[in-house]
């Protein structure tokens, strides 16, 4: 017997050898793809096998990994905008393969777009929008100022709030319902000067990725958007810089080399200058009235900074941080008489973010990030005032308001990206949020006497762990499945949801895809927002232990198609619920600092539904997109409308977007855009009546007004069209560009807030405010 | 047209002349008035209809005010000043039964039924004291005018409200703080508290309007009483909930630090349903009381050798203080409730109210009151009228 088991061991063992020794090895190519010139990390690029077609694409820090079967290969490396490089070896190990693309001079000399992974047809993410940065930036620019969030919303499924408005409005979601992130950081108010220019500074930034549904499991913590903002990283071979000059702002751009190959940095700048033009005819004001001095302003100003340091191939620290702030100033000093006073106020909003990142690659198939990230979003109105008498020193009084409110966030975050072959790419991770709400306090103060009024901050943990793969399942049927998993801690009360996200891709053609998609959300922090304008007075305040989280879920079903390599075409239906979203009370003002803000609100449900189709052309002299949205949304509120559904504010039917850029030849660029939408729903006043004040014997009564429905009245559409044209020079030293554009070209009237004014022949009557005519702007941009 | 040209004729642009064109032509756009423009609402074209405030009381009394209620498109100040309701019928059912009709010329005056002077402006303004009124009992008003579609409602008399444990608390006042402040003087008005139990009807929703009111009554007819009720209102009482319920919810006027005159009239605290909690809500009021603070009252003393035929009749000016607790509808309290709101907006940065109404094809608000009222003090002063 033993001599019968030690022949079939001698038998078996070399041929289980043999066998083994059949089974192709498999080995992992890895690395990072950068921008040959800028050094900058290339994300969403793509790298094939063109043997097996075997494919992966870049992350967000340009990192790649894609495991083969031993022998040759013949990888192309490829990213929309840059040339593509192909590599033929013979593969035997793992290898490193650090990729640096050369980006084409200009887009038209791009002959082939992208690998077929890369292709809008091929990608399983649906509802997704990337544009180019060098795309914004030749956009038409309001006064000057190229802004990325004017850009998407030229976007289907995008909309502004109109003038004035400074939110996102996603697929009738409301403006807190976007997670807006730079290098992984929230911001909480991304817009200067009521909404005309974001916080963003366009030179600072590589890539901007925005999501409107078919969310992956790795994003959370809103319900209708992702806007994925990374910012550069610096140049780590040669110092460059950019800039610009225009009517109301100045911007510089500077980065450059620490350590040649080890560590660059990058630092960005902006600030107006409408305060500093205007003090000199202040000044003239001020001398026709002598013992009177009045100083009013306004200015804004942000200031992005990085350090990027490359320890070895394996590691890599990233420091990055953001500041800016809006200030609006107004005082007067009247000495001029025996009753003096003197008043200051002050009106002030403004974002600090700062983040610290470790990259690190444990093996060729598994990458690991670390932030730890800190944002703050504060905003707050001061007035002083004094008065005094020559005659009468007693009778001196002092007043002083302080109103401030805002939100801090710390935060700790690590994810892994593991590619064990091919057909997975893994994704998993876990973070922790420690948020600080302020929502609204005030002191005032009349002589010695202090009284504070309003909440007391709240503070509280947000928890959340994610996987996802997104899988090859056949030749023509690709999946991300995945689920995140969140959940709140405050005043006691913990708050968890579960979210599943399912997304799928089918090629019905090489160049024709059918997608669809379900994710469910959850937002556990709201803002309250006035109905009729979005203000910086805007609180951000957590759901409580009465107030519950958002949580939306989202169909949605599309088609992409691919022609000649040159254009795309998507066109997407979609289906959302909103529940628990948050709105005031009727009657309900932010002003109003009495009682606790969570008595003010209520909850309700929303619902959107609609179909959006996008048409691009990327490459050649002429380039731009037309996208239309069809859709409708609305809410619903127990203590609203008396309960019943009525049109959300931004219920936009149809939303139209067309941008074209025309190259004509290196030195000139016309760049236009036309947008139209249908008016917003508000409630305007459509009745007048009196009746008597209750409980007085019937002998006092006023005058109110019926409002009728909840925004029953749909304003005047919306259009515009901007046009600039640049006038490009190649210098020694770099490259200078004189910018010529007009902001709503043909001044229409476009409706900002409707009232009701008694006219001279004591009848009433509707009166439309506009906010902006025409506005040329010239500016003038320099690269070295 | 070819490359050259179109390059021939931008390069115009590329010129130091073209800015300067442009910066001309963004101070011309500054300085012209564009940015508003009056508008038409089609939506907002509708015929006038009633605006109606009545109320029936269990003590037998209905009171009603018609007004007009038009679109904004047609309102003006002349048309405010008209005298717009006139002839048509109001009729008032009870289980179906008619109880009460009115119809004629409303700006009239009708000998039939009382009415009050109290006329302003040229609205018609009605007081009737002799209708039967009982809880349980479903009242319809149905008013019909000339030139307006005929306005009804329909509501339930409430339930007797359900009050307990009052007690008024004379041998404590209220300790100077800013409840009986007088703004500006440094006095302070005299208060006592006062309470009461509320409670809350088993199946049912409850509202609550209670007040304090004193009357002044003279026996004498050469001297009337002379305050109004209006005036014994001022700084009578300071009505506020004391509970721990967080959910509680109550409008109303109150004393204050004594700046508003408003405030003071006809204080009145209205109590929703969901301040009970438990079934009751304990009230703690704080009144005052007109002989404490009147400051007219410089009566002298009665002299120990009176004799009418030396003195005169006495003059009695007779006080009552009465505890008035309603239970009211939830309309009714939705109706105030929106007055209020919509009349303490700050316009653009307030959310909008509708004013809450149970009027079918009109405005304003039918109110039913199941009242209880409590006598809390009566006294009287006593004058002399010396010759002197």
């Amino acid at each position: 017997m033993k001599h019968v088991t030690l022949v079939m061991l001698l038998a078996i063992v070399p041929a289980i050898h043999a066998f083994t020794q059949n089974i192709p090895k498999k080995h992992t190519i890895s690395g990072y793809m950068k921008d040959s010139l800028s050094t900058e990390s290339l994300i969403g690029a793509t790298v094939y096998n063109k043997v097996d077609f075997a494919g992966t694409s870049s992350n967000q820090y340009g990192f790649y990994s894609l495991t083969l079967p031993a022998g040759n290969v013949e990888l192309v490396y490829s990213h929309v905008g840059f040339n593509t490089q192909i590599r033929r070896f013979r593969l035997q190990r793992d290898t490193v393969i650090q990729m640096n693309l050369e980006g084409s001079v200009h887009l038209q000399e791009v002959t082939v777009t992208a690998s077929r992974t890369d292709r809008i047809q091929e990608r399983t993410q649906m509802s997704a929008i990337h544009v180019p940065i060098a795309q914004i930036k030749s956009l038409p620019a309001f006064l000057g100022e190229v802004d990325l969030l004017k850009s998407l919303q030229l976007m289907p499924g995008i909309q502004s709030g109109g003038e004035g408005s400074s939110g996102l409005y996603v697929r009738g979601g409301g403006p807190d319902q976007n997670l807006i992130l730079l290098d992984g950081v929230p911001v909480y108010n991304a817009s200067h000067l009521f909404g005309f220019f974001s916080v963003f500074n366009a030179d600072a930034i590589n890539n901007v990725d925005v999501l409107k549904g078919g969310f992956p499991a790795r994003y959370g913590g809103r319900v209708s958007s992702v806007i994925d903002i990374s910012m550069k990283e610096g140049n780590m071979q040669q110092f460059h810089g950019e800039g610009a000059v225009g009517i109301v702002a100045t911007r510089m751009t500077l980065e450059g080399p620490i350590w040649k190959d080890h560590t660059s940095f990058i630092v960005s700048g902006r600030r107006t200058y409408i305060d500093l033009l205007a003090k000199p005819f202040i000044a003239m004001s001020n001398k026709t009235n002598p013992g009177t001095r009045i100083g009013v302003g306004y200015y804004f100003y942000d200031l992005t900074a990085k350090i990027n340091h490359r320890f070895s191939a394996k590691d890599r620290i990233y420091l990055s941080a953001y500041m800016g702030d809006d200030k609006f100033y107004a005082n007067e000093d009247d000495t001029s008489g025996s009753y003096n006073y003197k008043y200051d106020s002050g009106l002030k909003w403004g974002n600090i973010t700062g983040a610290f990142r470790w990259n690190h690659i444990f093996t060729p198939k598994l990458f690991s990030n670390t932030t730890v990230t800190y944002s703050r979003y504060r905003f707050h109105i001061d007035h002083e005032s004094w008065e005094t008498s020559d005659s009468r020193i007693e009778e001196s009084q002092y007043y002083a308001g302080h109103y401030q409110s805002g939100i801090n966030d710390w935060s700790y975050k690590t994810v892994f990206d593991y590619l064990p072959a091919p057909a997975h790419y893994i994704r998993f991770g876990a973070n922790v949020i420690y948020h600080t709400f302020n929502p609204g306090a005030m002191q005032l103060r009349e002589n010695t006497l202090t009284t504070d009024i309003g909440s007391n901050k709240i503070y509280t943990y947000e928890y959340s762990a994610y996987a996802e793969d997104d899988i090859r399942l056949a030749d023509r049927l690709k999946a991300n499945l995945g689920v995140h998993w969140s959940a709140f801690s405050v005043r006691g009360k913990l708050h968890h949801v579960w979210q599943p996200r399912v997304s799928a891709r089918y090629l019905l053609t090489d160049q024709l895809s059918v997608k669809a998609a379900y994710s469910r959300m959850a937002q556990y922090i709201h803002l309250l927002t006035n109905s009729n304008v979005g203000l910086p007075t805007d609180l951000w305040v957590p759901v409580t232990d009465r107030l519950k989280p958002q949580i939306s879920g989202q169909v949605a079903l599309g088609i992409a198609q691919n022609l000649r390599e040159e254009y795309e075409i998507s066109l997407e239906g979609y289906y959302k619920t909103m529940n628990n979203v948050l709105e005031y009370k009727e009657g309900a003002s932010f002003l109003d600092t009495n009682g606790d803000w969570e008595d003010k609100v209520l909850q309700g449900e929303g619902r959107s539904y609609g179909v959006e189709l996008f048409a691009q052309k990327k490459t050649g002299s002429f380039t731009g997109w037309i996208g239309y949205t069809l859709s409708w949304t609305d809410r619903q509120f127990d203590g609203i409308n008396e309960g019943r559904r009525f049109p959300y504010k931004y219920d936009r039917r149809h939303d139209l977007s067309i941008a074209l850029m025309k190259r004509l030849g290196r030195k000139i660029e016309l760049s236009g855009t036309w947008v139209f939408g249908t008016g917003n729903c508000v409630s305007v006043p459509i009745g007048i009546f009196k009746v008597d004040k209750p409980f007085n014997n019937n002998s006092l009564y006023d005058y109110y007004y019926d409002y009728g429905e909840r925004n029953s009245y749909r304003m005047a559409p919306y259009h515009r069209l901007d046009l600039s044209i640049a006038f490009v020079k190649e210098k020694r030293w770099g490259e200078r560009r004189w910018i010529i554009g007009a902001y709503n070209a043909y001044s229409r009237k476009n409706p900002f807030y409707i009232d009701v004014r008694t006219n001279q022949n004591g009848r009433y009557e509707y009166v439309q405010y506009s906010l902006f005519p025409v506005i040329p702007s010239i500016s003038y941009q320099f690269k070295f | 047209m070819n490359r050259s040209l179109i390059h021939s004729r931008l390069s115009f642009i590329n010129t130091k002349i073209f800015p300067g064109i442009c910066l001309l032509l963004w101070i011309a756009a500054g300085c012209e008035d564009m940015m508003t423009k009056t508008i038409e609402i089609d939506s907002a074209d509708f015929p006038p209809k009633l605006a109606v405030s009545a109320t029936l009381d269990t003590d037998g009394s209905l009171t009603m005010s018609l007004y007009e209620g038009c679109s904004v498109s047609s309102y003006s100040w002349q048309r405010s000043d008209r005298s717009i309701i006139a002839n048509g019928a109001a009729r008032l059912y009870r289980d179906d039964q008619l109880v009460w009709t009115l119809t004629g010329d409303f700006n009239l005056s009708l000998d039939k039924h009382s009415y009050s002077s109290g006329r302003e402006e040229g609205y018609g303004y009605i007081r009737v004291t002799d209708i039967p009124a009982k809880a349980g009992s479903a009242y319809t008003l149905e008013i019909d005018m000339d030139g307006y579609e005929k306005a009804v409602s329909t509501v339930v008399m409430p339930a007797d409200p359900l009050v307990d444990d009052v007690f008024l608390d004379m041998r404590h006042p209220v300790e100077k703080n800013r409840i009986n402040h007088i703004a500006g003087s440094g006095s302070y008005w005299p208060l006592y508290p006062l309470k009461c139990t509320l409670k809350d009807n088993a199946g049912g929703a409850d509202y609550y309007a209670v007040q304090i009111r004193t009357v002044q009554l003279s026996n004498h007819p050469d001297y009337p009483a002379y305050l109004s009720e209006e005036e014994l209102g001022v700084g009578i009482a300071n009505l506020t909930l004391i509970q721990d319920n967080p959910d509680y919810e109550a409008l109303g006027s109150s004393l204050g630090d004594g700046e508003s005159y408003d405030l003071y009239m006809f204080n009145t605290l209205l109590i929703s349903d969901i301040t009970f909690r438990d079934g009751s809500a304990t009230l703690e009021l704080f009144s005052g009381f007109p002989d404490e603070w009147d400051e007219w009252n410089t009566f002298p003393e009665r002299p120990s050798n009176y004799t009418p035929e030396v003195y005169g009749d006495e003059v009695i000016y007779s006080y009552r203080t009465t505890l008035i607790v309603k239970h009211i509808t939830d309309e009714t309290f939705k109706h105030y409730r929106s007055l209020v709101l919509q009349g303490e907006g700050m316009g653009f940065f307030s959310e909008p109210v509708q004013i809450a109404s149970n009027i079918q094809n009109g405005y304003g608000c039918f109110s039913l009151q199941n009242s209880c009222k409590i006598v809390l003090k009566e006294y009287r002063r006593y004058y002399y009228p010396f010759r002197y």
